[in-house]
């Protein structure tokens, strides 16, 4: 993975956390699904997302992602 | 330089195309249906950004930061609280209005037109905004009375919204159609009409709503009711009904000789004596009550499937509970998360609940098959003192409790428990929870009694 990489998993977080946020508000709305319930999912996708990160991160070994990444 | 997104122009677009929507067609409920339907526009907005982020991406033009800047976050936790906010309120039944559209006043003004039926056999209303109260009478004719109520800013507005939304009685062949015609408003203003009509008892009657609750008695012929918003009472009806309400507080059904079907999304039902076959297909959050059931019922929501071939007593369900007490099997139940509690019932049963506890008490013998699961509850069957049985019950976490002694053995493996036995020639039960105790008791306990024919 180069420094593009991560850069992508970066940008895709806000996204995504954006998709899952109204999927699970359009559940609670039509569904029996509360988004009291289903709430746990955002921690999921979190968690995802930041693991997606992290071997983003460590797959170029020795370059440390600075910003803009370029090396 | 990172080029900027083209959310916001859309976002403005949208806007745009909103508010006209509301100025050339005030008849859709755009501020009801933007309560219901605002996630989708999260979802719209973060697939918009994915997009142009892979776009970015596959040009190789992907800036370090290109993740949403503060003012977007705030505003989308705004609309998280607002939407979440309109939509408890639009489940309450709170309509949404503009704030400008407060302004002005109420105009009432009374409706009144009669028409004989002739030789009609069905009557049709269509009422936009406004309550029906649709009663049978002996009489031949049509009679409507009632008001209608005008929020203008002037007489003179109101005055113009009344002239251009007269009542009428059209006889069309073998129907006959009372229209309020509010659609031809052609102001901005709400106007509802609330009616009272007599009708000649013999008649099918068909009704069509906006937004407005239904009564309906003393009717002989068929009922069938349609409604965006509001609520059905039936009183004594003779033919089979029907009910489609999309938002519904309370549909009430009382003294139907023959079938009913219900279907929408709502919140309580309460049926009594009704002769026929009911079906109930929709979504309900409140309370529900079936009382004196002749026919087979069925109901059919997201989370629970139950068919009953008669209620001579009653059924009582909300979200979270079943509770029935004398019912005509064979009973079939199959639901998500409710404690299910049945008393008395005939024929076999099957019951099926993913989170729950399950409580039983058939008072009939001979027994017939009984098969209880839950995935995560207690299951307790209290059976008649001279039942016969042939027992398989078992829980993967949790005890096994056993009344009936000797004939039935209870073996524990670990964390799992069951009991299997047979007490003379009787119906196969199997309760099977994987998480809780099942038990098995004698309903009436009458010391000493030894149970019938027991062979050991």
């Amino acid at each position: 993975m180069n420094a593009n990489d991560v850069n992508l998993v970066r940008a895709i977080r806000w996204p995504v956390t954006l998709i899952t946020v109204g999927a699970l508000f359009a559940l609670n709305n039509f569904t029996d699904y509360g988004f009291d319930q289903t709430w746990p999912v955002l921690l999921i996708v979190f968690g995802l997302l930041s693991l997606l990160g992290r071997t983003a991160h460590s797959a170029p070994a020795g370059v440390p992602p600075g910003p803009g990444g370029r090396r | 330089m990172r080029r900027r997104s083209v959310t916001g122009p859309i976002l403005l677009i949208l806007l745009g195309a909103g508010f006209l929507i509301y100025n050339l067609r005030p008849d859709i409920q755009l501020f009801d249906l933007l309560a219901q339907y605002w996630p989708f526009l999260l979802i719209a907005w973060g697939a918009l950004r994915l997009l142009e982020v892979l776009v970015d991406y596959l040009r190789g033009s992907l800036g370090p930061s290109s993740g949403f800047t503060g003012g977007e976050v705030v505003l989308i936790v705004l609309i998280c609280f607002i939407g979440w906010g309109a939509f408890a309120a639009h489940r309450e039944g709170i309509h949404f209005r503009p704030a400008w559209e407060a302004f002005g006043e109420h105009y009432d003004y009374s409706v009144n037109d009669q028409k004989p039926a002739g030789t009609a056999t069905r009557v049709v209303f269509e009422n936009n905004h406004g309550n029906l109260k649709i009663t049978g009478g002996d009489g031949n004719d049509i009679t409507v009375t009632g008001r209608k109520t005008i929020q203008a800013i002037n007489q003179s507005e109101a005055d113009r919204g009344n002239q251009a939304t007269p009542i009428e009685i059209v006889a069309q062949g073998d129907t006959v159609m009372v229209r309020t015609n509010l659609d031809h408003n052609p102001t901005n203003g709400r106007i509802a009409d609330d009616l009272e009509i007599t009708i000649p008892r013999r008649l099918n009657v068909e009704g069509h709503t906006g937004s407005g609750d239904y009564e309906v008695s003393e009717i002989d012929g068929t009922v069938e009711l349609h409604s965006n918003r509001g609520d059905a009472r039936l009183n004594n009806v003779g033919g089979a009904a029907r009910v489609d309400l999309d938002h519904s507080d309370l549909v009430r059904a009382v003294d139907l000789k023959a079938g009913l079907d219900v279907q929408g999304r709502g919140s309580d039902i309460e049926l009594e004596n009704i002769a026929g076959q009911v079906s109930i297909n929709g979504s309900y959050s409140g309370s529900l009550e079936f009382k004196n059931l002749a026919m087979p019922l069925h109901f059919e929501s997201p989370n629970t499937d139950l068919q009953v071939q008669a209620v001579p007593g009653q059924i009582t369900m909300d979200l979270g509970e079943l509770t029935a007490n004398n019912l005509v099997g064979p009973v079939h139940l199959v639901t998500k998360s409710k404690d299910v509690k049945i008393e008395d019932f005939t024929n076999s049963l099957d019951l099926e609940t993913e989170r729950g506890d399950i409580d039983l008490t058939p008072k009939h013998v001979p027994l017939a098959k009984i098969e209880a699961r839950s995935q995560s509850g207690q299951i307790s069957l209290a059976l008649p003192d001279k039942a016969a049985f042939q027992l398989v019950a078992t829980t993967d976490h949790g005890d096994a409790v056993n009344d009936f002694g000797a004939p039935i053995q209870k073996e524990t493996d670990g964390r799992s428990s069951s009991l299997k036995g047979m007490i003379g020639q009787g119906a196969n039960i199997h309760l099977v929870t994987e998480r809780g105790t099942v038990s098995v008791r004698k309903a009436d306990t009458d010391d000493g009694d030894k149970p019938d024919k027991a062979e050991t």
